[in-house]
């Protein structure tokens, strides 16, 4: 049963959070706008002409629509750590009548807009762009938007707990050489899995221990189609356990980091 | 004499506290990212585009050397951020020594921070991965110049880059927008030659950007078999980006920090 009384507070935090989104939109547009921009010209246009074959093209330009969400959340997680080590806000939303699981997971939804904002459309506008390297494409719009918030999900969670369970200094100096680029290095990002196993079947294996694989080949599949990505019957339930293993860590970190008690 | 003594106490005092962190330095740069970088780069990206060709192998990987470069300098000059709205310890280094002084010594202290800790990522690469990575033709002389050069670069880059930011907020915002064009348009993944060959037009507006000087200059230097821009040229375009950025940045600093 719902609390109304969490509920109302809640929804006043996620409306200072669509005050604060609509204060910096101009800005985070221009940004998507650029990102993409030069995306498109790398995937769409240099790519080929260095060699890469065309059909990769279109799924390559999703892993980076990916992994430019991924450094949305590594922007989250700076503003996180940020928060703790200097201007504690956080003490202020902590006094707030409202349990934490609300209050992060208002957090939480806050990242999901904002991000949202910023690179659905930026997406939808790549692929008209690269609309040759799409022909073929057979896209399933249900499994995207499932896929497509599971990751946005898992992303904020993977940040919020990493950036709650790791000091700030560690998380400053550490966090990107000793675990994302770990993460990145085993995930798909830029080629995709099946042509890793085709190439290596033993190596690709590694890659499915990385949670960015399921958020790559899963957006694909949903995007493109087709059976030369993993099936969204892997995907999907694979964002949800990481998604769940994050919670946990995050529901730790929160303890370890905010709870004096 | 005196500015030349404060000098290289300041010089000895950021070595003093860099050794501090040599653990964590070698973990990240000598085993964690060549390892990551080797294995998405020059093992699943080169082969799943190529095929097996240890040469587009290399050239990959030796691209991402800039990335790391990027990463190091801007841990150095990022301080220099942090202190200005936190300690200013900044302050005091300007009382004992000129503001011009000041700026050459973060830069010369940071381009051979950065290029002593970048050292170790090609040799790393190829030990990791000896039969995609090879580094038999490479001429050690010329990746030792052009790697000091691409370190005092981007140092001189990231101090102007630094004072020129308003806030701690803005450091995602010039990544996101300045730092990420310039690495994808300064071949990171892609050499000058194919930037050319799609659009002559694009091939001469990037020679503004000092990070293809960076990657063409180490690809010359350690895959010499495949056409670059010559090597001489990358070292001349590095040296004139670096006066231009500490000059710029020298006169940045004055704005922000001398109030005489």
């Amino acid at each position: 049963m719902i609390d109304w009384h969490n509920a109302q507070v809640f929804w006043a935090l996620v409306q200072r959070d669509l005050i604060m989104i609509k204060k910096r939109l101009s800005s985070t547009l221009l940004t998507g706008v650029i990102q993409i921009t030069t995306s498109v010209v790398l995937f769409g246009r240099l790519f080929p002409t260095m060699g890469v074959s065309d059909q990769l093209i279109a799924p390559l330009f999703i892993g980076q629509a990916c992994f430019q969400m991924f450094f949305l959340g590594n922007a989250m997680g700076f503003r996180t750590i940020y928060d703790i080590k200097y201007s504690r806000f956080i003490d202020y939303r902590l006094t707030l009548p409202l349990p934490k699981r609300w209050l992060f997971g208002a957090t939480l939804l806050y990242f999901v807009i904002e991000t949202t904002i910023i690179t659905l459309p930026l997406l939808l506008l790549g692929t008209i762009f690269l609309a040759p390297q799409f022909a073929g494409a057979q896209p399933n719009w249900l499994i995207f938007i499932i896929t497509y918030f599971q990751v946005l999900c898992m992303y904020g969670l993977m940040f919020m707990s990493l950036s709650y369970y790791y000091t700030p200094e560690w998380y400053m100096n550490n966090i990107f050489p000793r675990r994302l680029t770990l993460l990145i290095g085993i995930s798909p990002v830029f080629y995709t899995w099946f042509k890793a196993y085709a190439f290596s079947p033993n190596a690709s294996l590694i890659v499915l221990a990385s949670p960015l694989t399921y958020a790559f080949e899963g957006m694909r599949v949903a995007l493109l189609g087709g059976p030369n990505y993993i099936s969204p019957l892997y995907c999907i339930p694979m964002l949800a356990l990481f998604s769940g293993v994050f919670c946990a860590l995050l529901a730790y970190g929160i303890k370890k980091r905010l709870d004096p008690v | 004499m005196r500015s030349v003594w404060v000098f290289v106490q300041f010089f000895l005092r950021d070595l003093y506290v860099e050794s501090k962190r040599a653990k964590d330095l070698f973990l990240n740069y000598v085993i964690a990212y060549p390892l990551t970088f080797s294995v998405q780069t020059a093992y699943f990206q080169s082969n799943t585009y190529f095929g097996v060709d240890p040469l587009k192998s290399t050239m990959l990987y030796t691209g991402n050397i800039l990335l790391i470069l990027m990463l190091i300098a801007y841990k150095h000059m990022a301080n220099l951020l942090f202190d200005l709205e936190s300690n200013r310890y900044i302050n005091f280094q300007i009382t004992v020594l000129s503001p011009m002084l000041v700026v050459i010594e973060r830069i010369l202290f940071s381009s051979v921070a950065t290029f002593l800790i970048s050292l170790p990522f090609l040799p790393m690469g190829a030990l990791f991965f000896p039969a995609y990575i090879q580094l038999a033709h490479a001429s050690i002389l010329k990746t030792i110049i052009v790697l000091y050069m691409a370190s005092l670069c981007c140092s001189a880059y990231f101090m102007l880059a630094i004072l020129a930011l308003p806030s701690i907020n803005d450091i995602n915002t010039l990544w996101a927008r300045v730092n990420h064009v310039l690495m994808v348009f300064g071949g990171f993944w892609v050499p000058w030659m194919v930037m050319y060959s799609y659009s002559p037009a694009l091939g001469y507006l990037v020679c503004l950007n000092p990070l293809i000087f960076i990657t063409e200059g180490i690809r010359g230097a350690i895959v010499p078999s495949m056409p670059f821009i010559p090597f001489w040229l990358c070292i001349a375009a590095l040296a004139a980006f670096s006066l231009l950025f500490t000059t710029l940045s020298y006169w940045l600093f004055k704005r922000r920090l001398d109030c005489l």
